[in-house]
């Protein structure tokens, strides 16, 4: 049985300024990683952050199992009175929301001006230079 | 009054008039040729009516060159009111209560209403309740007056007159410099209602339009709108709803006409048609009544409608039409058929209106096609062509699909010259679908490939079915890559098997995708609401693919869930 390459990595960075938190994702969201970024949303939502802002510019593919992960973050986050922001998604992923009839449901925003230069783009409040310096960042790539 | 010596009606003067006046010195020459420099100045330069001042923009300007040039001390703007016939006071200087008053006066009575008239210059050296209609003017103590009219296109947009205390004689030059400002004006005016008329019909018409297609647990809607390419907006729409009965109610129809009064009757008439709905009235009286109503009140007015309802259990459709194109209705499996009821006149040719309804059968996953006549017609070609192409063209998908596909095969890259209106709404499946792909030939090519039970072998799915199509040159590569990795999970996760992916290329453009797992389990079509976390996967497919289907076999564990999609 042949065995699947890991070609196109999946990565997750993650900036916290409290109570704000940033989740830049990028690659292929399938079954594989899901587990991966669920657990990491969950440690956000742990940690106290209210308003999670989640990029999706470079994401390339998504499928329903990535869906679901998102509703179940829309739900906690709703529920603890907190905010949940998805920031550029591509054509192809604003069609699966509108598939899923879930376009309405999820608070999309388009393209972050911040977010095109090479600097990683800034949560939805922009944190004071003294913030920023206790930023902490997190990437992750599941797998290595 | 038009024989009293004190009124002088001039003759309107031409470009030829105005070199040979230029030429002569008089007081006003040189206050002719700055106005004409000044006035220039605030010509649009790209010539594009978008880029040129408005009237209430301009008006100021022009009143201080006027007063500026000719020594007048009033200066007054009146527009004409084309329903009733009258000019009303827009703008003055020095004579501001006549705006703040709405001053009206009827065309043909007193100074501004002969001026209107006549459209020609006309000049007072006498100002009192014999010669002008308006008290103000002579209140104000006004002695001598030069009005013009406003006139674009051939049609009146008002009159611009100017007002002196001292009683000034207006003579030639300053008619010609007063028709110079007023041309500029008219233009101004002109372009201007054109363009707030056309802003005023485009946000009507998407204030009418369903923003999003209606959420309804049983039955799937998408719709496609799109103007004709200059831009004017007709009085195209469509509409659906439930009624509180679960009865859903699908209406398409069309205003003859193109600008904002057909904009306007659509959106009355759509009031109309949801509200005899309400009233719990058959689909024929909604239609009857609706054109009692239209054929008081809109008098000249003209249009077509379908007008429908879908009632639980949504196993038949009953639609009565008006004189609209037939609707189109394709069962799973079927050919598509037109749903051609009674002839019947539109609204507003008859008084009374002889409508019948029909009733067809529906089927769990039939669709059907509303549409307005810009989806069908072209330039030189029979109208019954056109329909027959979108019969071809229409079949049980999901009903984005269905829009995305019907658009592409009707327009195309064609510029459309009517607007475009079109709805799809289906019967939500209830059921997988169990019967096994239906293919009439034989595979002209097949590929497969097994992948471990694993989650990276749905990517590795992904990565093959990619593989496979692109050499078959499939331009719905993402949805289809969507649906494998949908299947390929579904084999992980709920079968636990190992699963191979098969692809076969059919004949009429069409491609069939089979994942094949080995493990118990029969999957299941859930009514994924907005919260569910899970059960997204299979609707997804049933959503994006032609047909579909889950196929089991007899004494074996596992089962094939396949797809079909159109390359074209």
């Amino acid at each position: 049985v042949p065995r699947a390459s890991k070609s196109e990595p999946f990565t997750i960075e993650i900036r916290r300024v409290f109570p704000d938190a940033l989740v830049v994702l990028a690659g292929e969201v399938d079954a594989s990683n899901v587990a991966e970024l669920y657990e990491q949303f969950s440690e956000l939502i742990r940690d106290g952050m209210q308003r999670i802002s989640l990029h999706l510019a470079e994401v390339t593919f998504m499928d329903s199992t990535g869906l679901s992960v998102l509703v179940a973050l829309q739900k906690r986050t709703q529920a603890l009175g907190g905010e949940f922001v998805i920031f550029s998604p591509s054509p192809q992923l604003r069609r699966l929301f509108a598939l899923a009839s879930l376009d309405s449901y999820f608070t999309i925003r388009p393209v972050d001006r911040s977010c095109q230069g090479d600097a990683p783009p800034s949560p939805t409040s922009t944190p004071r230079d003294e913030e920023r310096t206790t930023a902490r960042t997190t990437r992750l790539t599941p797998g290595d | 009054m038009r024989d009293d010596p004190t009124i002088e009606t001039l003759p309107p003067s031409a470009t030829a008039s105005v070199t040979a006046s230029v030429q002569r010195p008089t007081r006003w020459s040189s206050g002719l040729h700055e106005l004409e420099g000044r006035l220039q100045a605030l010509r649009p330069v790209s010539g594009s009516s978008l880029a040129s001042l408005d009237l209430d923009e301009l008006l100021p300007l022009v009143f201080d060159l006027l007063v500026d040039l000719l020594g007048c001390d009033t200066a007054a703007v009146l527009l004409h009111d084309a329903a009733s016939d009258q000019l009303v006071a827009h703008a003055a200087r020095g004579l501001e209560e006549e705006v703040r008053q709405g001053v009206r006066v009827p065309v043909g009575v007193g100074f501004a209403g002969r001026v209107a008239e006549e459209r020609r210059p006309v000049v007072l050296s006498r100002v009192d309740a014999s010669t002008v209609a308006n008290p103000i003017l002579w209140h104000k103590g006004i002695r001598s007056m030069l009005g013009v009219p406003l006139i674009a296109e051939d049609t009146l947009i008002g009159v611009l007159h100017v007002g002196s205390y001292s009683g000034m004689a207006f003579d030639d030059e300053a008619v010609v410099l007063l028709e110079l400002a007023a041309d500029r004006l008219a233009a101004a005016a002109r372009s201007g209602t054109a363009l707030a008329e056309r802003r005023a019909a485009r946000v009507l018409q998407r204030s009418l339009l369903p923003a999003s297609p209606l959420s309804h647990p049983h039955i799937d809607f998408a719709s496609r709108y799109v103007p004709a390419e200059r831009g004017d907006i007709g009085g195209d729409w469509y509409d659906a709803f439930e009624l509180s009965t679960g009865e859903v109610w699908v209406m398409t129809g069309d205003v003859v006409g193109h600008g904002l009064q057909p904009a306007i009757i659509m959106g009355r008439l759509r009031s109309t048609l949801r509200a005899y709905a309400l009233l719990r009235m058959s689909p024929e009286d909604v239609l009857r009544a609706a054109n009692r109503k239209f054929d008081l009140f809109e008098p000249g007015a003209m249009a077509t409608v379908i007008c429908g309802v879908l009632v639980p259990p949504f196993d038949e459709f009953r639609m009565c039409s008006a004189g609209h194109p037939p609707p189109v209705l394709a069962h799973p499996g079927g050919e598509a058929e037109l749903l051609v009821s009674t002839p019947t006149p539109p609204l507003g040719v008859l008084p009374e209106l002889e409508s019948s309804s029909t009733r067809w059968k529906l089927e769990d996953g039939s669709a059907l096609v509303f549409y307005t006549d810009g989806l069908i017609e072209r330039r030189g070609e029979p109208i019954t062509e056109g329909i027959e192409r979108l019969r071809g063209a229409v079949h049980s998908g999901a009903p984005e699909l269905l829009c995305a596909e019907i658009m592409e095969t009707m327009i195309g890259r064609y510029q459309p010259t009517d607007d475009v209106a079109l709805l799809a709404v289906r019967v939500r499946p209830k059921h997988v679908p169990s019967a096994p792909p239906h293919v009439e030939t034989e595979p002209l090519v097949a590929r497969s490939e097994l992948f471990a039970c694993e989650a990276e072998s749905v990517r590795g799915a992904r990565r093959f079915i990619a593989e496979c199509v692109g050499q078959l040159g499939l331009r719905r590569m993402p949805e289809v890559q969507l649906m494998v990795s949908e299947l390929a999970t579904n084999a992980i996760q709920y079968s636990g098997s190992q699963f191979d992916v098969t692809v076969d290329r059919l004949t009429e453009g069409k491609v069939r995708v089979e994942v094949r797992d080995f493990g118990p389990g029969v999957p299941e079509l859930s009514e994924a609401g907005c919260e569910a976390e899970s059960g997204r996967g299979l609707r997804i497919v049933d959503l994006l693919s032609e047909t579909w289907g889950v196929v089991t076999r007899p004494g074996a564990a596992g089962k094939s869930t396949w797809f079909i999609v159109s390359t074209e």
